[in-house]
């Protein structure tokens, strides 16, 4: 019995979670379709607002919307392969976490193979098409480099989520139900990392760079791409290597998550 | 060498303390106090390769908490446990790849899908290879009896049909260890026979390590040569379930039926106590024709206290019962034999 790799059996456990999930015909049409409503409501009421004032911050409508576009590319990166971490919280007070920590398997790769989220599909449906069109109507001229500098930043963005929700995952062990925190987090992320982030005042701003690290996901590099990093209190060179926080992010909540497993208590007997 | 150590293995619960005295509830949420709660105190035990070992204890003794740290689910508070050289809750991933699992009261499978679908799952997570896996469920599904439900979607599926999926799930690996948390726990009498079976024959031909924890005393008399007791955390009684018996209850019971018409006296036989007819805890068929006289074979052999017994009574039928296990058992949690 050889070890296998992480991909492999990654690969083994998502497509036994997406055959369970096929088993629901009704539920994977009425969720796939429920994603694009749900983050196109966004993009409506982001219309509408700059339909209104304009300017949002000083930032005209084509460049709030390709930062916002960016933010739904990078949630689409997270929810499409992490987002059964949601789950986490739950199996941890009912004790079906129990079954992760018998099979010789990663116990992160089990959590994130949990379920299948359909509705992360209509997430990414989404949020790629805004991207490629907001993009195209952004004022940048594109190069190859600054096309991989917007993938660099859409995958860190994504890694930068799916560091803050592990973190939160490995609360659960600790506080048990950690529901409300998350869904904090989760609206916040939906609610202010798609627009200029300078706008809500320095200390706010740093906030969200350190404590709560969203400027990563999005806004940063958007303004590096847009030109626009003398907007924002940092370095410019800092602020150029904003996708690498994804990395890091993560790196820090994996850690944290790793540390706090073994005070799972396994209720129930 | 011992397969399954476990020294001065000790497990604490802390949680939110409960407050006493005005608004408890609402200072509590303000309050870092919190309550320890020892669930396993001191335990030691080894299990030897090809052992079957009942572990043993009322509700909340602690024989789930100790499970889990075997199985690498939980980490002990202190003390050391080893499984196959491994320790579990540092060499998780490895130890998992030795032992099969079955909790009775919560299942592996995955839910939604059909029976088939778990085992294909699981086979390929432990890289078994197509023969290999074939011939496995193949095995299975006839001692088993797998056939007709190994499509059904594992919600679909009664208990005792999820039980035995359960055990082929962790059994798949072919480990050589199992450890079965009240593996027959809600089952008829039928589908917990066949699976009392399926487990010795498995200890008995395959020389597979089984530590099984159990509620139910015709499990461990039909299985367990060698018991481990537990009770608030330690260690009661480790040894022979025989000399158990012989040890805490040496008696047996001398069972009488009298004739029709022979009357009733309170008789005094040497080393013999007339007991009420509950004690043999079977029910008998004559009750108020009955008469139940307890003795140690010790002080008088069996012939001799019949002969004596006739030469009091009339007797129509006799027989000789000795005392059920979980008599014994519930006196030793009780405290009466310590």
């Amino acid at each position: 019995m050889a070890e296998q790799t992480w991909l492999r059996q990654y690969v083994i456990l998502e497509r036994a979670a997406l055959r369970a999930q096929l088993q629901y015909r009704v539920n994977f049409w009425t969720t796939l379709m429920g994603g694009v409503a749900y983050q196109g409501t966004q993009l409506l009421f982001l219309g509408v607002l700059l339909g209104k004032f304009g300017l949002i911050g000083g930032w005209g409508f084509s460049e709030v919307a390709f930062v916002f576009a960016m933010r739904l590319a990078s949630h689409a990166l997270y929810v499409v392969p992490f987002g059964a971490l949601m789950f986490t919280d739950e199996m941890v007070r009912d004790g079906e976490f129990d079954r992760v920590l018998l099979r010789p398997v990663n116990p992160f790769l089990q959590l994130v193979t949990r379920r299948f989220q359909l509705m992360a599909l209509g997430d990414a449906l989404l949020g790629f098409g805004a991207l490629a069109i907001f993009g195209w109507q952004a004022p940048v001229d594109w190069t190859p480099a600054k096309i991989g500098y917007l993938i660099l930043a859409v995958v860190g963005g994504g890694l930068v989520e799916t560091g803050i929700q592990t973190f939160f995952c490995g609360l659960s062990f600790v506080a048990t139900s950690t529901f409300s925190l998350r869904i904090f987090a989760d609206s916040s992320i939906t609610q202010f990392s798609g627009y200029p982030l300078t706008m809500f005042g320095r200390a706010t701003f740093y906030a969200f760079c350190t404590l709560f690290p969203m400027a990563f996901i999005s806004f940063l590099p958007a303004t590096v791409l847009l030109g626009r990093t003398s907007d924002v209190p940092l370095p410019t060179w800092l602020t150029t290597l904003s996708p690498l926080a994804g990395p890091v992010v993560l790196a820090l909540g994996y850690s944290f998550f790793t540390k706090m497993m073994p005070r799972y208590t396994s209720p129930g007997s | 060498m011992a397969v399954i150590e476990a020294a001065e293995l000790v497990k604490e619960f802390s949680r939110p303390a409960v407050l006493e005295g005005r608004l408890p509830r609402l200072r509590a949420l303000f309050s870092t106090k919190r309550d320890i709660n020892r669930a396993v105190n001191g335990v030691n035990f080894e299990v030897e390769p090809g052992e079957l070992v009942g572990y043993l204890g009322p509700n909340g003794a602690g024989k789930s908490t100790t499970i889990k740290m075997l199985t690498g689910i939980l980490t002990p508070t202190s003390g050391v446990c080893r499984v196959a050289g491994l320790e579990p809750s540092r060499d998780r991933a490895r130890n998992a790849r030795n032992i099969g699992v079955v909790f009775g009261q919560r299942t592996q499978l995955w839910y939604d899908l059909p029976l088939r679908d778990s085992f294909e799952v699981l086979a390929d997570l432990y890289n078994l290879d197509r023969t290999t896996y074939r011939n496995r469920v193949g095995l299975f599904t006839e001692l088993l009896d797998l056939s007709d439900f190994l499509d059904t979607p594992v919600r679909s599926l009664s208990l005792g049909q999820r039980m035995r999926g359960d055990l082929v799930a962790a059994m798949l690996h072919e480990p050589s260890i199992l450890f079965l948390d009240e593996p027959t726990v809600g089952l008829d009498v039928v589908a917990k026979a066949r699976l009392t079976e399926f487990i010795a024959e498995t200890n008995r031909s395959a020389g597979t390590t089984v530590v099984l924890t159990t509620h139910d005393m015709e499990d461990v008399e039909r299985l367990c040569h060698r018991i481990i007791v537990i009770d608030s955390g330690t260690v009661l009684y480790d040894g022979d379930l025989s000399r158990l018996k012989e040890r805490f209850m040496p008696y047996r019971f001398l069972v009488l039926t009298l004739a029709e018409r022979s009357i009733r006296r309170v008789a005094d036989i040497p080393f013999a106590t007339e007991v009420e007819t509950s004690a043999v805890g079977t029910v008998l068929p004559y009750p108020d024709r009955s008469v139940v006289l307890r003795f140690d074979p010790r002080e008088i052999t069996t012939p001799e206290l019949i002969a004596r017994a006739s030469q009091v009574y009339q007797v129509d039928e006799l027989s000789i019962v000795d005392p059920r296990l979980t008599d014994v058992i519930s006196q030793l949690y009780d405290g009466l034999l310590t």
